[in-house]
């Protein structure tokens, strides 16, 4: 039709304006925010590369990267593993309603605040808390969890954990049934069943689980601030500290970037692998 | 003289590359019971869904009264639909429903109730004026949207294979019912349908479409009798179609041979045979007859009966002639009774030559 | 291994990681009755002196107002968006629609400590940032795509031939919408208000970074948490949670429903 669709306009234009405003608009104008620069505490608009090369030499910045990516890697091959054979047990070894009430469970956590679940693991995992309250009865302990790698990795956990399991339940429960009865029919154990039939065929769904809880975890700043007592920092607590004090946005704009092209490059893998065919 | 109430004027249909509609000519009488058939993907659904507004011809014009129609939006037309899936409202009542054409118009409330009532009782669902849909029977349902569709008097009604979700007793009576409704609103049905039965039970035309072509527009009679093509003789059921060469022409008659032998059929007077042409013919399986001794008649041939099926009354028998050919023979039970058969017994098979129908082409 | 051992092994599995995940909300709720300041093992005495203090504080309540008008406009304005995106996808389709789709749902892959700072400088630079308003301007983009997906869905379940039923009746594409698409989607409209309303009420990173002086109640948890550590938070987290579980109770009921209920007569 020639004469404009004032209908059609009216419904499709609303999130083209919303999210050029106010989606893509910030992004773009944060990597724009990465060369300008910052004089008696003023940003000024400007293209210099003062802030990347500043960033790119600091020691403490590829030290924050790495262990953001270690713990963030760590996360996802802890909570993909977790979460498999719980995912399995709801995919096949309960009812469909019993499925359906256990994912709205894990639906739960993601609407109570994450600040106050992070401060309980603060206290249940405290020197005196509740945990080591329980082992010392049990005649162990006390044992330092907090600010470690074990704390920030219980923070993510919180955080990834009943998400990974829901997307893995669901891409277990689309497993075709008679193929798992093929294997079976064929002399396939229950392990090597899992291994040569149910992981490859639900791949897409186990990859993208994996994508969510890598990125939920990247770019988290509870969990390796308040458990993980931020010694290394993170990359999101290098992005606050910048912002936060000293007003120097430019240069947790750099970080930022970063981060956006570590993602962007983890998921394009990922999601590649996911889609491969294989031979 | 007045043009047709509608007309197709050499319309066709594109989606993308796909073909639906392939330069339809058609037209349809003021009060005329057209309906449209063909199996699925043949272009009958498009046919109307154009005619309602719902899709617009990528060429050629569409005439109501004369005006061409092509521009006008659905909602500025005046051709409602039942549909398929009836398509009721599941949120609104039934006499919501019924009203909601009405309501569309800015008709006062009062007045439109009283006219869904009007209809409500005419359809005999006077009682289910405030039933959810959901709470209706399929029947009722399809009551409902009748009365929806024809509450505005409309002058032209669009059916798209409305009977299909019924069950066969309730498809008969829905039959009658819609055939009494269009003689007494004396308005133009267009109905589309696989159903050869629903077809010809009700239509005063029938048009046969296959791949987005018209194959043949005529009464039922005609689209049964003297099929225009071998897809109509095929698609209308119970025919059998033999091949042949024209083997001996007279002035009134001609034989043919086939895999039957020589079988005797009138000349057509329409077109030109010569002899040694390769030609089809077309034995309606009700027009043939059946007896235990050898009968009377220039055709027939004696067969053995390979299998009988019954639907209601009817008998549908699978015979074989020596010569391998089988043949479709349709009859009332009660003259079947008459014929005691038997497993493998020798029957004969005749027909007079006036029910050999010669394909054109 | 005999299957009922599997089973039962597996329930068991279930069962752990059910505790995991809900210790903290348990914790949060027991040890905000719980009178000692450090919360630990054996528990202390009954007390609602942590409900008290937040009761009494004004940081609170205003926290409180500026959380509900930010949930409340955020909810309207991302379902609104939500449900012109998904009724786009569900009539349309065009050129570049994978584009516009993406455009549309790829907020939630964004880790929000990088949305909070690219909004952060984008609305410094047009002079919108340190308001309620900024923090819904931001949620909206965070909560669009979830409100788009519970609707989308729903249309999915719709009759495609309802709405050309609508206008072949004498509906105008305005009057069907209003009169057959609109009641059709009611029940996920609800669903995704409140599930939007739940999330927005709970986000504190972008909130953090661009509300400025007009807190939040996560923003609020986060400035305490910084501080002191005392059950207070836990008073205030359990208020939360019961907001939000409440939200989210509505919305699946709202999901749930198939929308056929007979409506009365007028």
């Amino acid at each position: 039709m020639n004469r404009p669709d004032v209908y059609a306009s009216t419904w499709r234009l609303p999130v083209i304006v919303w999210q050029c405003l106010f989606f893509v608009g910030p992004l773009l104008f944060m990597i724009a925010v990465s060369f300008f620069l910052v004089k008696n505490y003023r940003m000024q608009e400007a293209f210099e590369m003062a802030n990347w090369s500043r960033m790119m030499t600091r020691g403490y910045f590829w030290d924050a990267y790495w262990y953001t990516l270690g713990l963030a890697a760590a996360s996802t091959v802890l909570a993909t593993c977790l979460a498999f054979p719980a995912a399995y047990g709801l995919a096949f070894k309960v009812s469909e309603s019993t499925r359906r009430w256990i994912i709205f469970l894990l639906i739960i956590p993601f609407f109570t605040s994450y600040l106050v679940r992070t401060f309980s693991w603060y206290v249940l995992l405290a020197e005196s808390g509740v945990v080591n309250a329980i082992l010392g009865k049990l005649g162990f302990g006390p044992y330092t969890m907090l600010n470690s790698a074990f704390g920030t990795l219980v923070g993510y956990m919180t955080l990834t954990l009943p998400l990974v399991v829901i997307l893995q339940t669901l891409s277990l429960a689309n497993v075709n049934r008679s193929l798992i009865e093929a294997a079976h029919n064929l002399g396939a154990g229950r392990m090597r069943t899992i291994f040569t039939v149910i992981v490859p065929s639900a791949k897409v769904g186990l990859i993208i689980g994996a994508v969510f809880c890598f990125i939920l975890s990247f770019g988290d700043f509870v969990a390796p601030y308040y458990l993980g007592g931020s010694k290394p920092p993170t990359l999101p607590i290098l992005i606050i500290d910048t912002t936060k004090s000293g007003q120097q946005w430019p240069r947790a704009a750099v970080v930022a970037v970063v981060m956006m092209v570590t993602l962007l490059t983890a998921a394009f893998t990922a999601i590649t692998m996911a889609y491969r065919k294989r031979r | 003289m007045a043009e047709p109430q509608i007309v197709f004027d050499n319309v066709m249909k594109r989606f993308g590359d796909a073909v639906a509609v392939d330069r339809m000519q058609l037209e349809v009488a003021e009060g005329e019971f057209l309906a449209i058939m063909g199996s699925s993907g043949c272009g009958k659904t498009t046919t109307l869904r154009m005619l309602a507004g719902l899709e617009t011809p990528t060429e050629g014009e569409i005439r109501l009264n004369g005006q061409r129609i092509n521009e006008l939006k659905p909602s500025e037309r005046e051709t409602p639909m039942v549909w398929q899936s009836l398509a009721l409202f599941p949120f609104l009542n039934v006499i919501e429903n019924v009203e909601y054409g009405l309501r569309m118009r800015g008709v006062e409330a009062d007045e439109r109730k009283r006219r869904a009532r009007l209809w409500l009782e005419r359809m005999e669902i006077a009682e289910f004026e405030t039933r959810a849909i959901d709470q209706l029977s399929g029947g009722q349902k399809q009551r409902v949207a009748l009365a929806r569709a024809l509450v505005t008097e409309p002058p032209v009604l669009l059916l798209d294979e409305p009977l299909s979700a019924l069950d066969a007793n309730l498809v008969v009576r829905m039959q009658g019912v819609l055939s009494r409704l269009q003689k007494e609103l004396g308005i133009t049905f267009v109905y589309v349908t696989h159903s050869q039965s629903e077809a010809f039970a009700m239509a005063d035309r029938v048009v046969i479409m296959s791949k987005g072509r018209i194959e043949q527009v005529g009464t039922p009679r005609e689209v049964y009798r003297q099929p225009a093509s071998r897809f109509v003789a095929e698609f209308v059921g119970s025919n059998n179609i033999l091949s042949g060469t024209v083997n001996n022409l007279q002035s009134g008659e001609l034989v043919v041979d086939t895999g039957l032998g020589p079988v005797a059929a009138v000349r057509p007077d329409d077109r030109e045979l010569t002899r040694g042409q390769a030609v089809e013919l077309v034995l309606s399986a009700d027009n043939l007859e059946l007896s235990t001794t050898e009968p009377d008649s220039v055709n027939r041939v004696a067969c053995k009966l390979v299998s009988e099926e019954f639907i209601g009354t009817v008998v549908t028998l699978l015979v074989e002639s020596p010569g391998g050919v089988e043949l479709r023979i349709q009859k009332q039970q009660r003259d079947i009774d008459q014929v005691s058969l038997e497993e493998d017994m020798p029957l004969w098979v005749s027909w007079s030559p006036s029910s050999v129908y010669v394909l054109p082409g | 291994m005999s299957d009922r051992l599997i089973k039962w092994l597996l329930w068991c599995y279930l069962g752990l990681l059910l505790v995991f995940v809900f210790s903290p909300i348990l914790t949060s709720v027991i040890f905000s009755f719980n009178s000692d300041r450090f919360p630990t093992i054996p528990l202390g005495s009954f007390t609602l002196k942590w409900y008290q203090t937040i009761f009494d504080d004004p940081d609170v309540w205003s926290a409180a107002r500026t959380s509900i008008f930010v949930s409340l406009c955020t909810a309207t304005l991302a379902t609104f968006i939500g449900f012109c995106t998904a009724y786009t996808d569900y009539r349309y389709g065009f050129r570049f629609k994978g584009a516009y789709l993406a455009l549309a749902l790829l907020p939630p892959t964004i880790p929000l400590i990088i949305m909070a700072l690219a909004m952060l400088a984008w609305l410094s630079k047009l002079g919108i940032s340190g308001r309620a308003w900024s923090v819904v301007i931001a949620h909206t983009v965070l909560c669009a795509p979830f409100a788009m997906g519970i609707i989308r869905l729903r249309l999915q379940q719709i009759d495609p031939d309802l709405e050309s039923a609508a206008w072949n009746l004498g509906a105008s594409e305005w009057s069907a919408m209003k009169t057959i698409i609109v009641p059709f989607a009611r029940p996920a409209l609800i669903s995704a208000f409140c599930l939007t309303m739940a999330v927005s009420f709970d986000e504190f990173a972008v909130a953090w970074f661009v509300a400025g002086l007009n807190k939040t109640i996560p923003v609020l948890i986060l400035e305490v948490l910084q501080g002191t550590t005392d059950p207070q938070i836990y008073a205030i987290g359990t208020f939360v949670f019961l907001t939000s579980i409440t939200l989210v109770i509505i919305a699946q009921v709202f999901f749930m429903t198939r929308g056929r209920k007979p409506t009365a007569p007028a």
